[in-house]
């Protein structure tokens, strides 16, 4: 099997940008009605973030940060919130993406990340654990602080951003928490 | 990248790689084929959309967080009609 759309393999395979494909009928699935062509479109990138959530093993009730609010921080935000997660907080630099995200109902709580760099690694680090203790300071649904979250899904890249996720996350049950990277 | 490993292994991080998928387009197409009103509304995510002979300027617009008009960009769709 080749896979059409992924760039890291070199000579570059023929991609998607195609009116048609042949494709084998064993890796097939058909859409059911109400599903447009163009959400079609996305169940690649929401096949990567259903991995990403059946990988967390998430504890009953969990409460879940995802960093970046871009397609694939909400399509990770979305599988959470369907597949149980309780509480799920969507981190980003932009207000107007956190927000569409929460209007949407992609996730339920929305926190905008302070722009602050370090200029060292210990700096970056300590602007990081703030960042986490306000992330922590984020109302639950059941009122009150969501204090830790049980596991935090990194679709930034940014290294800020990693380090905030495992400043968060703590000891979410007898198998301890996890960060997706 | 530098990663604080010290503070992970005493909060009892585990760091796990997502970087596939396997097994996923069955329950996917379940999960998005729900019209729950309380739940995600997929069909918002696609914000923009080009015809293939636009397919540069729908590559250009994707790497930018804003359009023109300051209205935000998630998921550009080329739209691929059969002539």
């Amino acid at each position: 099997m080749r896979f059409r759309s992924s760039a890291k393999s070199f000579p570059h395979f023929q991609g998607t940008l195609q009116t048609r494909i042949n494709q084998k009928a064993e890796w097939c699935y058909k859409l059911p009605s109400n599903v447009s062509l163009e959400v079609g479109a996305l169940l690649e990138p929401t096949g990567v973030a259903l991995h990403a959530v059946r990988r967390a093993q998430l504890p009953q009730g969990a409460t879940v940060l995802v960093f970046g609010a871009g397609a694939v921080g909400l399509l990770c935000a979305a599988v959470l919130k369907l597949r149980g997660a309780a509480c799920v907080v969507i981190a980003d630099i932009d207000e107007g993406r956190v927000s569409f995200a929460v209007e949407n109902r992609f996730a339920d709580r929305a926190f905008v990340v302070p722009m602050k760099r370090g200029s060292t690694t210990e700096e970056g680090l300590e602007i990081a654990k703030e960042t986490a203790k306000a992330i922590g300071e984020v109302e639950g649904k059941q009122g009150g602080a969501i204090g830790e979250v049980d596991a935090a899904f990194e679709c930034t890249g940014v290294p800020a951003c990693v380090h905030s996720s495992i400043f968060v996350s703590a000891f979410a049950d007898e198998r301890g928490s996890r960060v997706f990277c | 990248m530098t990663v604080p490993l010290g503070a992970a292994a005493l909060r009892e991080v585990d760091l796990r790689g997502v970087f596939r998928y396997a097994n996923t387009y069955p329950e996917s197409i379940e999960l998005v084929a729900r019209k729950d009103p309380d739940g995600p509304d997929f069909e918002k995510l696609v914000t923009h959309r080009f015809k293939l002979e636009d397919s540069e300027k729908a590559f250009q617009l994707a790497g930018k967080t804003k359009d023109e008009q300051g209205k935000l960009v998630i998921k550009v769709v080329i739209e691929a009609q059969e002539s």
